[in-house]
């Protein structure tokens, strides 16, 4: 956290000391920014235990009242594994819910379902319908197609048993963060190339697109909080696995790196958002923009003073406003009667 | 995420949280955002109370879920005012339920100082009047507030060198030997500045130009936290420079150093008293402390053999012995007044 030597050349160059390094921040999420424990993606190992670590915290004391969770197996595509889904609906449920599919995120390699448990309550209760959180293979031990193929997999599974799971087939969202919402955008292209299930709405939050890292703020943004182009490199690479070739490999499929898909028509109304100081800012906005170009409906924010994964600050006020809308925008692609946010 | 509880309750927690409030400010907090903040922080109510016009008062609580004006309105737990140049021009105070956590009081004082920021914002403080503030602090709060802000750890081992006003004694140190973002600072007319501590493979000494002339001294070391204890060592050692020793290290005179003018130093950190008080522990230990003041007493080997019925030989070897463990010559002459300090400094402790 210290620097024990004097960064010379900006010490002696009169550097400002009442100047900080990332000046638009937030003011609450800078605060955050010096309370966050240091990460190193390449250490596989210890940021996951740090990552269990702090949702632990997060987790202690959660209140399910008024949410029921039934934690479902359900069979992986072709050979695949069994995967593990969480499934919320509220407790007084009436009629067949619209539902959203939720893919959390962790650059592919970290992370689990249970951790955005409080998101997946707070959806359910603030709109009264299903939330299915998906516990997909990591990388680097299970490479692209495996995550991808969980995700899918668990999405054909909830329209093949709407049914019997209490869920409307013809309101199905699907959605993520982070490598979540690059998961979740390869998901629905699948979908629309499958041509079996009809995703209704598109929910990107600061999604991870494109492994190709050329975009401006992917090049510039070399040392922001707890994303950054290292971290990023790291995370493709993890994904893509040993035969990947690096952002000039031809053959990276589009469902993993959804970015590097032409065609983006017939694609369901979408909401994606992206933080100011976050490499995969640009390539998110891009991806909006040619979603529009595609005649796709879309719903496009990019918030002021915050970085990739700020939302975590649950009190900052930049933090509420991005949940309000995304779960409003939500609400309303999904045609869920529920009182305006 | 993060909760003051799970901060350590020692220098290294209260520097996070002075880092975390000083943060808001740079960034251009407001008291929502400071409230937002401080409760996320302590995860427990906070309050904030501010004198309005024609003797209103405006209060203001929010919870770490999200909430303004929870309720029930519980027990102040830790309150404190905000002071605005002599005028109390509010209260902060948090709502802790259960045991108080111990970085408590810190956080709530932080909260009334960044109020007080907010409510009348001032200009930042530059890094030499941080630098000055670690030299010459007014409390401990003082000192790791220059710390967090000057982006030194409070227990990195660091020097003060002390020179006189307008001089540049060159001193042949390694590059960035300055910790942090420290500057240089005139008191009294003497010029300080911190240096980090080489250790004791890379000693700290003159270019060799004795044309310069330039007297410098150099503390003993300290934790950057503390430096402001060991001013006064880097003094003296400057007062005992001479043409032939222009810069002197505050080590190289030994117990000496603790005869210096200022505030007591501690005798732990001289080499020469901890080596000492070692020697204290054993039986021989003591029986070589003993010869040597005999020694220093009588002023040779042979009144000292005397003196003490031994054959002078024996005497030697005891001087010897203790040389190697102090490590200089405990009966060189050069070394006498060093010698005698130590043991009038043993026999008083």
């Amino acid at each position: 956290m210290f620097l024990h030597a004097a960064d010379d050349a900006d010490h002696n160059q009169g550097h400002d000391w009442s100047m900080p390094q990332f000046p638009t921040l937030d003011p609450e999420l800078a605060a955050a920014v010096t309370m966050l424990p240091e990460g190193d993606f390449s250490d596989l190992a210890t940021s996951r235990s740090t990552l269990n670590g702090m949702v632990d915290t997060l987790l202690a004391g959660l209140s399910f009242d008024g949410v029921r969770l039934q934690e479902l197996t359900v069979p992986g595509s072709g050979g695949d594994p069994d995967i593990d889904l969480r499934l919320f609906t509220p407790m007084d449920a009436e009629g067949l819910l619209p539902v959203l599919l939720w893919i959390h995120g962790g650059g592919f390699a970290v992370g689990t379902a249970e951790s955005c448990d409080p998101y997946c309550i707070d959806v359910v209760r603030a709109l009264g319908f299903a939330v299915v959180s998906v516990d997909y293979r990591l990388a680097p031990e299970t490479p692209f197609p495996g995550p991808l193929d969980d995700c899918y997999a668990a999405l054909i599974y909830i329209h093949s048993h709407a049914d019997e799971l209490g869920i409307d087939r013809d309101r199905i969202a699907v959605g993520g963060q982070s490598a979540g919402g690059g998961l979740a955008a390869g998901t629905t292209l699948k979908a629309r190339d499958e041509g079996v299930v009809p995703v209704a709405f598109q929910l990107l939050e600061i999604p991870e697109l494109d492994d190709r890292l050329n975009t401006v703020s992917m090049t510039e943004f070399t040392d922001t909080p707890l994303w950054n182009r290292p971290n990023a490199i790291m995370s493709w690479r993890y994904y893509l696995g040993e035969t990947y070739a690096g952002p000039e490999d031809p053959d990276v499929s589009i469902y993993a790196a959804p970015s590097r898909a032409v065609d983006l028509t017939n694609l369901p109304p979408t909401y994606l958002c992206t933080m100011e100081l976050d490499p995969l800012r640009d390539e998110g906005i891009e991806y909006a923009l040619r979603l529009l170009q595609a005649g796709v409906s879309v719903e496009l924010h990019s918030f002021p003073g915050t970085f990739h994964g700020s939302g975590m600050v649950a009190t900052a006020e930049v933090s509420k406003r991005c949940v309000t809308e995304s779960l409003n925008a939500l609400k309303r692609g999904l045609r869920v009667l529920a009182p305006t946010l | 995420m993060y909760r003051l509880a799970e901060l350590d309750a020692d220098s290294a927690g209260l520097v996070r949280v002075i880092d975390y409030f000083d943060t808001l400010v740079r960034h251009g907090a407001d008291i929502a955002s400071l409230l937002r903040a401080s409760a996320t922080l302590a995860d427990c109510v906070v309050g904030i109370e501010t004198s309005g016009k024609f003797g209103s008062r405006d209060t203001r609580r929010y919870d770490p879920r999200g909430q303004w004006s929870p309720w029930p309105q519980r027990t102040r737990t830790t309150a404190k005012e905000i002071v605005i140049g002599d005028v109390v021009a509010g209260r902060v105070w948090i709502e802790r339920l259960g045991d108080r956590v111990p970085l408590d009081e810190m956080l709530v004082d932080r909260m009334a100082l960044t109020a007080a920021s907010i409510l009348q914002p001032r200009r930042p403080l530059t890094d030499a009047e941080h630098s000055r503030n670690l030299l010459l602090p007014m409390d401990e709060f003082a000192v790791l507030t220059a710390c967090t802000a000057l982006r030194i750890d409070p227990s990195t081992c660091v020097r003060v060198v002390v020179t006189k006003s307008g001089a540049d004694p060159r001193l042949s140190v390694f590059a960035d030997a300055t910790p942090g973002r420290a500057t240089g600072v005139e008191i009294d007319g003497d010029s300080l500045r911190l240096i980090l501590d080489p250790g004791p493979s890379r000693p700290i000494s003159s270019d060799g130009n004795t044309a310069r002339l330039t007297y410098a001294g150099i503390s003993l070391a300290s934790k950057a936290s503390e430096a402001h204890l060991v001013i006064g060592t880097a003094r003296f050692a400057r007062d005992q420079a001479s043409k032939c020793t222009p810069v002197v290290n505050a080590d190289d005179l030994g117990a000496l150093v603790l005869l210096a003018p200022g505030p007591k130093v501690e005798h732990v950190r001289v080499k020469d008293m901890t080596n000492a008080l070692g020697l204290q522990t054993s039986e021989t230990g003591v029986q070589l402390l003993a010869t040597l003041r005999v020694y220093l007493r009588c002023g040779t080997l042979r009144a000292t053999a005397d003196s003490m019925h031994l054959h002078h030989s024996s005497v030697a070897h005891r001087l010897t012995k203790l040389s190697d463990h102090f490590g200089f010559g405990v009966d060189a002459l050069e070394n006498r007044a060093r010698a005698t300090a130590m043991i009038m400094l043993l026999e008083s402790a």
